[in-house]
């Protein structure tokens, strides 16, 4: 059966088509609903060929099935964007390769397409499961691949054991070539698909917005923290761990926003915060740590307070004002930023600007009228700023409930909260906070982050899930600057101490979506997260910086020719390894004295060019030397006929003497 | 003892020139006490073979000259009322003597062809519901023409496993041609031939036969040799383990002949066209001639190590 025989075999189909499927399997999610009908169209027409019921189709058919394909793919994607068209058209072209298999080269080369669908499978996702998948999508490739090229059909262990061992003599190549292959950062980047970060807040914050949030248990970021050159590392405290995002200063009675957008992309282009802001630090506390961030589709970044200095490799991160970081272009990949902060400091402490004074003392008219009043009467009991912080926190802890489940609130929601339904979620609290202090003429905000974060000590890092979403306020105190205030904590303090779902009645846990706390079930997804962490650390994280850094403390240098002799060595080392294994498995441990010294003589003859042809018998082969050489005649008959003693006649004692004769031979 | 071996040899020799090749392939074949399928064109001294050595064995000696309408009957025997005993008696076929010569075995039916084999392969016929045993030793040479001639029955695989070897004469060299054309016909001279074996010596050539040693190496290249078969993609099937043990026997016989006490894997190479030959059949096309036999023979001993190094 050679390759360009005319029928394709039964099994050779059944193959192409599970081979194929499960490559494209992953792809179709993203594709448009036609194409996995036009997939087991596709397949249902080869089967109707191969039973001899339809013909193959004609090139004119197959012209106008491209072409259908083209302007379905064209209706599926107008104004073609992106990469998911290209895969789209990959796809189809694949698939209808199935329909022309006359030979078995047409079914190869529909096995070989599969490895690009594997590829292509990372344009989506980059996990680690993903990861495991492809590895098995070319071990199934393999096996289709070994099992139509063979000249038999196989028992499917021995295709199976075959294809492994081809796929674990390349894993070792990989890893080198993963290791040294230069990294490219966004200079050829392709974009990737449907990277497009779930979930995540908005800039602007209204009620319900956050705890819409909560249900959602999908990562946020994560964090590790970084020990200094003495080893010492501080983690925040639990009542410090407040991931700022976004500041909303701007209050339209309904909705908080953040009022300055136009900073996003124009902010202070430097990873350090500017001199000139105001900022004090009272102690030498630093934290340091790495977020790794999901894509959000936004361009805020979160840090703890204050931040000094943010720098990554793959975004190109700004500070703008209010201390918030953000990258020039929205998140929509996976990334890392490493940040320091300073946990103790002092911003703006003398005065605030006028522009900056008057923006967060804003309130519209005709709102909250209720709320404005209060806060007024305060004033006019002559109150001090500390004081009216502290009334108004009394109030939230003396009669306030924190739940899930806030009433509807209606225009003055504000009003409505604080003096009918006293019933609300962290973004009530803290937006009432605030315009409670804007109308006592203390400037204030609201800020928008996560707080919390659970720690993970099998990989050491925290996990920061959607459910931490968190909204506080800040406020301008006269001598102190902008000060953090938690209205929520002083509702609900166990919410700070130990997050969302201990706060909550018990009734209301189940809504909160924070994974499984306590359970065994939270230690097994810890170690799932844990895993994915270390996944996207070393493997997905693995940039230039990363791997200058490793090369270096590998190979002592990133010099061309050190990569090149640690690739050439490691990959070199890796086959001698694989062919000494072979080697020996092979030979040495089958081969017996008798085969042995056959073996020296051979090898004496080899090093003069003479070599047995496949099929002759050592006599044979003595008597071909022999006419070439007839010198060595009486010598190699010699040798050779003790050798038939020995091999043949089983008389091994006479190894001994032959190895002898060998070694006196003079072969010139 | 191998001076009879050699005498034997020599004595055929004067008969049929130019052929010791073939006359010790039969003479492998008779002392593995098997059977021989010569194939060749008429007139080429299958019979002179056949009758030569019986004569010098010293064996009764019986021909069949098969046709399209022999019956199995005219072969084993049949039972015949005997009306002054008033009861049947049998009277024994050809079959029943030591050196069977069935000529042109081909040209007759299945039915017949398959009677006379079931007797080879027993050794034994069962007429009338009595089983008779055949004469000791019971050595069949077959002649059959190559295929391609009209009116044959090629004999099926499951057939030709049965024998043992099968050779083809091949025509003489041109120098034994002209002594043929000058001397006195050779078939004369077997006339006086005498016989230079007796039954006993025969014997024991044929129980010396098993005493041939065959070392672990050798036993490996056979083995590598019927996986070879078996694996190879030219073969449509292997080789059966009869026919592998058959190759050995075939080999044992041959050292014997020559004179040495343990199988080289010269021996195997030589003997194994011939027994090989028939038992395998090659993928490309679905004629079975001579030549493609050769040449898958050659393919398979080109193919397999002798010594695995």
């Amino acid at each position: 059966m050679s390759l360009q025989s005319a029928s394709v075999a039964r099994h050779a189909l059944v193959w192409s088509f599970v081979a194929q499927g499960v490559c494209i399997l992953p792809l179709l999610y993203f594709m448009p609903y036609w194409m996995p009908l036009m997939w087991l169209g596709v397949m249902l027409w080869r089967i109707q060929i191969y039973r001899g019921a339809w013909p193959f189709p004609v090139t004119k058919i197959k012209l106008s099935l491209a072409g259908v394909c083209v302007v379905a793919l064209l209706a599926s994607y107008p104004g073609i964007k992106g990469v998911e068209p290209l895969i789209a058209f990959l796809i189809v072209s694949i698939v209808l390769k199935v329909v022309e298999m006359r030979r078995r080269a047409d079914v190869l080369l529909v096995i070989f397409t599969g490895f690009f669908a594997v590829a292509a499978q990372f344009l989506f996702f980059q996990g680690m499961l993903i990861a495991i998948y492809s590895i098995f999508c070319c071990l199934v490739l393999l096996t289709a691949w070994i099992a139509i090229y063979g000249s038999r059909i196989l028992p499917f262990k021995q295709l199976l054991i075959a294809s492994s061992k081809a796929l674990a003599h390349s894993l070792p190549v990989m890893v080198v070539l993963f290791i040294v292959l230069p990294r490219f950062g966004s200079f050829w980047q392709v974009p990737l698909a449907n990277e497009a970060g779930s979930t995540g807040f908005s800039d602007s914050m209204g009620p319900g917005t956050l705890s819409e949030l909560t249900k959602s248990s999908s990562p946020a970021f994560r964090v590790n923290f970084i020990a200094d050159e003495n080893g010492n590392r501080i983690l925040p405290q639990p009542k410090e761990r407040y991931w700022r995002g976004l500041v909303l200063d701007d209050f339209d009675g309904r909705q908080w926003r953040y009022g300055r957008t136009w900073m996003m992309q124009h902010g202070y282009n430097s990873n350090a915060v500017p001199v000139n802001w105001e900022v004090e630090t009272r102690s030498d506390r630093r934290f340091e740590y790495e977020v790794l961030i999901e894509p959000h589709n936004q361009r805020w970044l979160f840090t703890l307070m204050a931040p000094e200095r943010v720098a990554s490799t793959s975004l190109k991160t700004q500070f703008a004002g209010d201390f918030l970081a953000f990258s020039r272009y929205p998140v929509t990949s996976r990334a890392k930023y490493s940040v320091i902060s300073a946990p103790d400091y002092t911003i703006a402490s003398e005065q605030l600007g006028m522009h900056d004074r008057s923006r967060n003392l804003r309130l519209p008219e005709d709102y909250n009228p209720l709320t404005v009043a209060l806060a007024e009467s305060w004033v006019e009991e002559g109150l001090l700023e500390n004081d009216i912080i502290e009334r108004a926190l009394q109030m939230f802890q003396s009669s306030f409930y924190y739940t899930l489940r806030p009433p509807v609130l209606g225009r003055h929601s504000s009003d409505e909260f604080l003096f009918e339904s006293k019933r609300g979620f962290c973004e009530h609290f803290a937006s009432s906070f605030t315009i409670l202090m804007r109308a006592a003429g203390i400037p204030a905000r609201v800020v928008v982050g996560y707080q919390g974060g659970e720690y993970n000590p099998l990989e050491d890092y925290f996990l920061i899930r959607q459910s931490d979403a968190h909204a506080w306020a800040e406020v301008w105190l006269t001598g102190q600057g902008w000060t953090r205030v938690d209205p929520t904590a002083a509702v609900a303090p166990s919410r700070i101490e130990d997050g969302l779902s201990a706060s909550l009645e018990e009734e209301e846990q189940s809504m909160v979506s924070s994974g499984f706390r306590g359970s065994w079930m939270s230690k097994v997804q810890m170690r799932i997260d844990a895993l994915s962490f270390s996944w996207h650390r070393w493997v997905l994280g693995y940039d230039a910086e990363r791997q200058k850094q490793l090369l270096k403390g590998m190979l002592g240098g990133t010099e061309f020719w050190r990569i090149a002799l640690f690739a050439l060595l490691s990959t070199g080392g890796m086959l001698f390894v694989i062919f000494l294994w072979l080697v020996l498995r092979n030979k040495r441990a089958h081969l017996s004295a008798e085969a042995r010294v056959y073996r020296v003589l051979l090898g004496k003859l080899a090093k003069r060019g003479f070599k047995p042809a496949q099929g002759e018998t050592p006599l044979q082969f003595a008597e071909r030397v022999a006419q070439a050489k007839p010198q060595w005649k009486s010598q190699l008959v010699l040798a050779v006929k003790l050798l038939n003693v020995i091999l043949y006649q089983g008389r091994t004692d006479e190894i001994p003497r032959l190895r002898r004769l060998i070694g006196q031979m003079s072969l010139d | 003892m191998s001076q009879f071996i050699d005498n034997i040899i020599n004595t055929i020799g004067t008969v049929l020139l130019d052929k010791e090749h073939q006359v010790k392939l039969a003479l492998t074949c008779l002392f593995s006490r098997g059977h021989l399928l010569i194939e060749d064109l008429p007139g080429m001294g299958k019979t002179t073979l056949a009758q030569c050595l019986a004569q010098v064995m010293g064996l009764q000696y019986e021909r069949v000259q098969f046709t399209s309408d022999l019956l199995p009957a005219d072969i084993l025997g049949v039972a015949i009322f005997d009306r002054n005993s008033s009861e049947f008696r049998f009277h024994a076929g050809p079959v029943f003597t030591q050196v069977l010569l069935a000529d042109e075995i081909n040209r007759s039916t299945p039915k017949t062809q398959s009677a006379l084999l079931e007797a080879m392969e027993e050794r034994q016929v069962s007429i009338e519901g009595e089983t008779r045993p055949l004469p000791e030793p019971f050595f069949v040479i077959a002649t059959q023409n190559p295929q391609s001639q009209a009116g044959t029955y090629p004999l099926p695989e499951s057939q030709l496993d049965r024998f043992f070897m099968r050779i083809s004469l091949g025509y003489p060299s041109a120098q034994a041609e002209r002594s043929l054309y000058k001397g006195i016909d050779p078939r004369e001279r077997l006339k006086s031939m005498q016989s230079l074996v007796t039954l006993d010596q025969l014997h024991t050539i044929q129980n010396k036969v098993q005493e041939i040693k065959a070392t672990d190496q050798l036993l490996d290249y056979v083995q590598r040799l019927v996986d070879f078969t078996r694996y190879d993609e030219d073969f449509t099937y292997g080789l059966s383990p009869r026919g592998a043990i058959a190759l050995l026997r075939a080999a044992k016989a041959w050292a014997l002949i020559h004179k040495r006490e343990y199988v080289l894997p010269e021996d195997i190479q030589i003997v194994l066209p011939s027994v090989v030959g028939h038992r395998v059949r090659g993928k490309v096309g679905a004629s079975s001639t001579s030549a493609q036999h050769a040449s898958l023979s050659e393919h398979l001993i080109k193919s397999v190590n002798v010594v695995e190094t």
